[in-house]
């Protein structure tokens, strides 16, 4: 989400189970409204765990997030949510929690929390105490009185805000250790630490300390959901991938100008391409034998280049791996694909140059298997990017 | 023997699905089988699939001599060819 080249939102989630769960309770979801220039959050975490909370915060999730994309009325968001949530059997309450968090691209930041932990606001490496009101409610219907805490303040370059379930500052209740549990108190220390030990630390990765941190506070079986969302206001990191020969071999230099002069990191996907600019910038290339995998072929190494792998095996299958729910972190291998997709995700505008000029070899009824078209790769690739994880994405044919 | 017989397999696209890393898992098992006389090493594409048919892949390079259609086999057997032609 790009404010002006100085100024970026990096939204990521971390999530744990239950332990022996199998699915979460706690939903997460973020939306980029692109027409109103801002950016949505929402966690919910529902009543108790398993299929029944995955369902109902799932609910309230999408109804939040649908609420505030449309600008409803926040109260009578809330309202709505309580009323139309299934009632549990057996406590014969509707319940799951919320915080939506509205940011827009000039950092004006609109919190509304329904009985989560609180937020914490990163500034400086301290907690920033922002100005918070309450609003208490009563729904006449259900008689149930609730409140609703809001803030209402302005981002600057640098902050961090952490929004989590209370999976995580209720780690490891009622052990020797923690009693009554982390705390929310030792978590706003704990990232307050990270923030100073590690200020440019991507928003994944900090979500995952403190997952990681409150897991290990329940000996690795955790009694609850645990959800840490984290956003990062900084500035963008940018990356050029460059992939595919350009139709015209006159545009060939224009290549190497990109890749000498970029402002960021660079990726090169594909053999051809890899040729292309060693011959255009005068560098060696050489393959890294040792990334050897059977699907993907081995990614080399150039100076000055942070990636250079194959191109349209390699960008599928990191298209698979982007396009798939499994956690990006919790992938082992370690292929061009992998590592192209861990590119992409710690970067927040990527920039694709993509060549048209099409392999008649790549189209060969001979082949095995059937490759797809470069620039139809790219467009998913890029919309994925963009929806799923939020990512600035441009793409410029040669 | 002071020159190093020098491999080069190409890990293009079309040189990958038709099998050329068949020689790179193999990468020690011949260099040590060549008692190290064989260096073996990639590129990310030798760009012989455009000028031939793709059938004809995985392409490789041996002392600059392109082979079609590579396998262990082929590769083996032109080592040798090379090697009694050096020892002649």
């Amino acid at each position: 989400m790009k404010l002006d080249k100085d100024f970026f939102i990096e939204v990521a989630h971390v999530q744990k189970f239950k332990h022996g769960q199998k699915v979460c309770g706690d939903t997460f979801m973020s939306m980029k409204v692109k027409h109103d220039k801002r950016i949505i959050a929402v966690l919910s975490d529902g009543l108790g765990s398993g299929v029944r909370a995955n369902v109902i915060s799932t609910m309230t999730a999408t109804m939040a997030i649908t609420y505030s994309a449309n600008k409803y009325d926040n109260i009578k968001a809330a309202e709505t949510i309580m009323n139309t949530l299934p009632i549990d059997s057996v406590r014969k309450i509707s319940y799951a929690t919320f915080t939506i968090v509205d940011i827009d691209y000039e950092g004006k930041c609109d919190i509304i929390d329904y009985d989560n932990p609180p937020f914490i606001l990163i500034r400086d490496g301290k907690r920033f105490a922002t100005p918070n009101k309450q609003y208490l409610g009563n729904i006449t219907s259900l008689s149930r009185k609730y409140t609703l805490n809001m803030a209402s303040f302005k981002l600057q370059l640098g902050d961090k805000l952490i929004i989590f379930s209370d999976g995580v500052n209720q780690s490891g209740m009622g052990s020797n250790a923690l009693p009554f549990g982390w705390g929310v108190d030792k978590v706003q220390e704990f990232c307050e630490y990270l923030a100073t030990k590690y200020p440019n630390m991507a928003a994944r990765s900090f979500a995952q300390e403190i997952v990681e941190y409150a897991n290990a506070n329940s000996d690795y079986e955790p009694q609850d959901d645990i959800t840490c969302c984290v956003i990062n206001i900084r500035k963008p990191r940018m990356l050029a991938v460059l992939t595919g020969p350009p139709v015209d071999k006159a545009k060939d230099s224009l290549m190497g100008d990109i890749v000498r002069n970029y402002e960021g990191r660079t990726a090169i996907c594909g053999g051809t391409t890899a040729k292309i600019l060693s011959r255009e910038l005068q560098r060696d290339v050489e393959v890294d034998i040792s990334t050897l995998d059977p699907i993907v072929p081995c990614s080399s190494t150039m100076e000055g280049v942070d990636l250079v792998t194959e191109g349209m095996l390699t960008m599928g299958e990191a298209l698979k791996h982007l396009e798939s729910k499994e956690f990006i972190g919790d992938i082992k291998t370690e292929n061009g694909a992998t590592k192209l997709v861990r590119l992409f995700l710690d970067s927040d505008i990527i920039e694709f140059y993509v060549g048209t000029k099409i392999n008649d070899a790549h189209q060969d009824p001979n082949m095995p298997v059937e490759l797809g078209i470069r620039r139809n790769t790219i467009r998913s690739i890029a919309k994925v990017l963009e929806e799923r994880y939020l990512k600035d994405t441009k793409i410029k044919f040669l | 023997m002071d020159k190093k017989i020098k491999i080069v397999v190409c890990c293009g696209t079309t040189c990958h699905l038709m099998g050329s890393s068949e020689i790179l898992i193999n990468k020690e098992e011949i260099e040590s089988q060549f008692k190290d006389q064989v260096v073996i090493s990639g590129s990310p594409c030798l760009g012989k699939c455009k000028e031939f048919a793709a059938a004809q892949a995985p392409y490789l390079l041996i002392n600059d001599e392109l082979i079609c259609q590579a396998n262990l086999d082929k590769v083996i057997d032109k080592i040798h060819q090379i090697l009694a032609k050096t020892e002649e």
